[in-house]
């Protein structure tokens, strides 16, 4: 059997183009656009998974986010992935930014689930995301913001 | 009868690392998982270079980095020199800047196999970070390891 080594396999991506606006608590939530049920290639070693999406400060100007990548078997329940989190934290610093990740996992056989969760560190440190404020000259006037998942597969040699 | 593939991609490597933290000082360090000795595909007109990593708030509350991207030629590194191509990342807050940095670089392609690497170094003393780590997990404050990422890859076409 033959196989195209360094070449993207499996490629899929998800574009969301107006996702509800999210606001991180301290109870886990996942994040809009961010799940996809996914098949890795035969012989791929390795799965990779970008996400971009745009987090502001909520509320006050102190922000304390996690970000965690999570798998899951069809139908079973999610465990984060080794190495594959993130945080956005800043304090009365009004942030706002894209985040953009790119994570790489050992890949699989058979279907999986992939997502990204985030919770707060605590209730005055929330972000929200997908919505950003202080357009056209006003704090008060906000944009939606869309949702870009590419995800696939790879065999390095 | 051949046909020339154009606007492709070829000859794509990734890697994540499973490293240890990195403290980003006035010293200048290569940063952990950046390294890669990569060979572009002939016909390619570009390289892509595209790395990601987490920093968080220690020992400095904010932080403001430096970094650069240099290039092996017969075992010696060097800078690409273009200032363009040097990224200051920073935030300046009272407690804890953490996030990511996602960088790409566009880069011209070169014969056989070399190495490229990023180096970076904190604009002083009082705005060092480290890097690779999440200062916070949950509601604690705690450091989980964060393995840096790596693409790189080659464009065939105009």
């Amino acid at each position: 059997m033959t196989f195209n080594p360094n070449q993207i396999m499996n490629y899929q991506s998800i574009y969301t183009k107006s996702p509800g606006e999210q606001i991180t608590t301290t109870t886990l939530q996942v994040v809009s656009g961010s799940e996809i049920t996914y098949q890795p290639a035969i012989h791929s070693n390795f799965v990779v998974y970008e996400l971009s999406f745009t987090q502001d400060y909520y509320d006050d100007g102190t922000c304390r986010a996690n970000y965690y990548l999570e798998s899951g078997s069809l139908g079973g329940s999610f465990s984060e992935v080794e190495g594959c989190l993130n945080n956005f934290g800043f304090n009365d610093a009004v942030a706002k930014d894209i985040k953009n990740l790119m994570f790489i996992v050992p890949s699989w056989e058979g279907t999986k689930s992939l997502r990204l969760s985030t919770d707060c560190y605590d209730s005055d440190r929330q972000v929200r995301l997908h919505r950003t404020a202080f357009w056209e000259g006003s704090s008060n006037t906000t944009k939606v913001n869309s949702v870009s998942l590419e995800v696939f597969s790879i065999r390095n040699q | 009868m051949s046909y020339l593939i154009k606007n492709d991609i070829q000859n794509l490597f990734v890697s994540s690392t499973n490293t240890s933290s990195q403290l980003i000082s006035t010293t200048e360090v290569t940063l952990n998982g950046s390294e890669v000795y990569y060979t572009p595909h002939p016909q390619s007109k570009k390289v892509i270079y595209e790395y990601n990593f987490s920093f968080s708030w220690y020992p400095d509350t904010g932080n403001l980095l430096n970094i650069q991207i240099e290039q092996e030629s017969s075992g010696a590194y060097s800078s690409l020199g273009d200032e363009w191509r040097r990224i200051p990342p920073g935030h300046n807050t009272s407690v804890g800047a953490a996030t990511n940095c996602s960088l790409m670089y566009i880069l011209d392609p070169w014969q056989g196999k070399k190495g490229t690497r990023l180096r970076a170094r904190s604009h002083s003393s009082s705005w060092e970070t480290t890097a690779h780590i999440t200062r916070v997990y949950h509601q604690s404050v705690l450091d989980k390891p964060v393995f840096p990422t790596l693409k790189i890859y080659s464009i065939i076409g105009d």
